[in-house]
């Protein structure tokens, strides 16, 4: 077999098919007859190739299957406007670049990418090498002062991740966490896959599976095991040192007594659920994903070693097999306790650890 | 005529609060929300089921205007470009709600 050639490359030109079959004699004429009419099948897969490079498949290894993931990354600026995407500053395989929100935003997008492949063998975020499209310096504008204001955000919407450069007194910009550009990421996995609904306790998984992963992929670049981490999501684009904006290990602790914003406001346990109206958070779906978060803190550390192995797996497996819009805590909960099952066996260590963690918030 | 202005959402998750009474606030500023509320048809904006993309921005507006009241809650996303002076000044007068 062939390996190194590419048989996109290597198709004899239309032209000298013809003549061949002009010229050539019975079996040269029918070589040359059916290369011709697969030839026409080829350059319409080269012309996809050449619009979606994440599909590189060599089709033609008989009997083996080879598939080459590969991340593709765009990295936009808006300029200070709301036009998305923006200008494209770095492009996959680009040279770092002199604005460090752009660089951050690739990195960050690259790391993301690194942990859903070489870990849970996703092909980014939709499965199929959809390319990781980012844009920073997003701005607003201020129809009170009449010019484009700094954004104290990063969101997904729907088709890529957007950064804001924060307001310079509460926030700095949100490309500095990597697990705030992995938080994002997520979101679009789960777009993909559970769909959970954005609001109450399935957005409030929505929400806890983005801090998941966007933790995991901060320790995992860090190398650090689970004694080792900080728990913490967003340590430093609340601009001051002592403040994260979440924390899964201490729910409620990430930040205190802050001048502005005051106290973290999110629980670690049911009993302090918040029943908050829809017009609050989507009902709370950032305060209450402190619950969910605690337990995936407490499983991660009864398994012990790197969270992004073991428990990460369970958690990946659940969100891309398990789950569905409406789930609840509950649902998490039982679906966690048997991805342990599944994959470490009944009675391992992981499935205690599993259903403890989901016991001691009281979800279960 | 009074006003609760309620945000919430994005990444952070924080919440801001502007609450206004006309029969407190100075006219000045009665005037200029009235305004705002007039220009923006508030009252005659339907509440749409907005396709909430994540950590987007909530605006929670209550507006109760003589024998009218009514509450939008929309996405920064979704808002109606008439709507969206109303709410960057009722956003920029806004404080962080400080939980504990």
């Amino acid at each position: 077999m062939a390996f190194g050639r590419n048989h996109i490359h290597c198709i004899i030109p239309p032209h000298m098919l013809e003549r061949i079959i002009e010229q050539g004699d019975t079996k040269q004429r029918a070589l040359a007859l059916r290369a011709l009419m697969q030839g026409q099948t080829l350059r319409e897969e080269r012309s996809l190739l050449q619009r979606q490079p994440s599909l590189i498949r060599p089709r033609m290894l008989t009997g083996l299957e080879s598939f080459t993931a590969k991340k593709i990354r765009r990295v936009y600026d808006a300029q200070c406007r709301d036009n998305l995407p923006g200008v494209l500053v770095r492009d996959e395989g680009g040279g770092s670049v002199e604005d460090d929100a752009v660089n951050e935003a690739y990195e960050g997008t690259g790391h993301a990418w690194d942990l859903f492949w070489k870990e849970y063998k996703r092909n980014s975020i939709d499965d199929a090498g959809m390319p990781l499209i980012s844009t920073v310096h997003i701005c607003e504008w201020d129809t009170v002062d009449s010019r484009w204001e700094d954004v104290n955000n990063a969101f997904w919407n729907g088709e890529q991740m957007v950064y804001g450069d924060g307001d310079g007194q509460i926030f700095t910009r949100f490309t500095i966490d990597i697990d705030i550009t992995a938080h994002e990421l997520t979101h679009g996995v789960t777009d993909y896959t559970a769909k959970l609904v954005y609001q109450f306790q399935p957005g409030a998984l929505n929400e806890h599976f983005s801090d998941v992963f966007g933790s995991l992929c901060k320790q995992r670049v860090l190398g650090l095991d689970v004694k080792e981490a900080d728990w913490l999501i967003g340590e430093k684009v609340l601009i001051g040192d002592k403040y994260a904006l979440r924390s899964m290990k201490a729910p409620g602790t990430a930040y205190v007594n802050h001048p502005i914003i005051g106290t973290d406001p999110q629980p670690a346990n049911m009993d302090n659920y918040l029943d908050l109206p829809i017009w609050n958070d989507r009902g709370g779906v950032h305060i209450n994903s402190g619950i969910p978060n605690h337990a995936f803190y407490l499983a991660a550390m009864r398994i012990g070693g790197f969270a992004w192995q073991k428990t990460g797996v369970i958690w990946y497996k659940t969100l891309a097999h398990k789950l569905h819009p409406s789930s609840s805590f509950i649902n998490a909960a039982e679906s966690t306790i048997a991805v342990a099952r599944e994959e470490y066996g009944s009675g391992s260590l992981e499935e205690k650890a599993v259903r403890e963690a989901w016991e001691e918030v009281k979800v279960i | 005529m009074k006003i609760i202005y309620h945000e919430s959402g994005g990444f952070a998750g924080l919440q801001k609060k502007y609450e206004f009474d006309s029969d407190t606030g100075s006219k000045e500023e009665a005037d200029r929300l009235l305004s705002l509320i007039d220009n923006s048809d508030f009252f005659d904006i339907a509440q749409s089921e907005d396709n909430f993309r994540p950590d987007s921005v909530l605006h929670s507006i209550t507006i109760d205007f003589g024998d009218r009241k009514k509450t939008l809650n929309v996405s920064s996303a979704a808002a109606p470009e008439k709507l969206k002076p109303l709410i960057k000044t009722l956003s920029k007068k806004s404080s962080y709600t400080k939980n504990r």
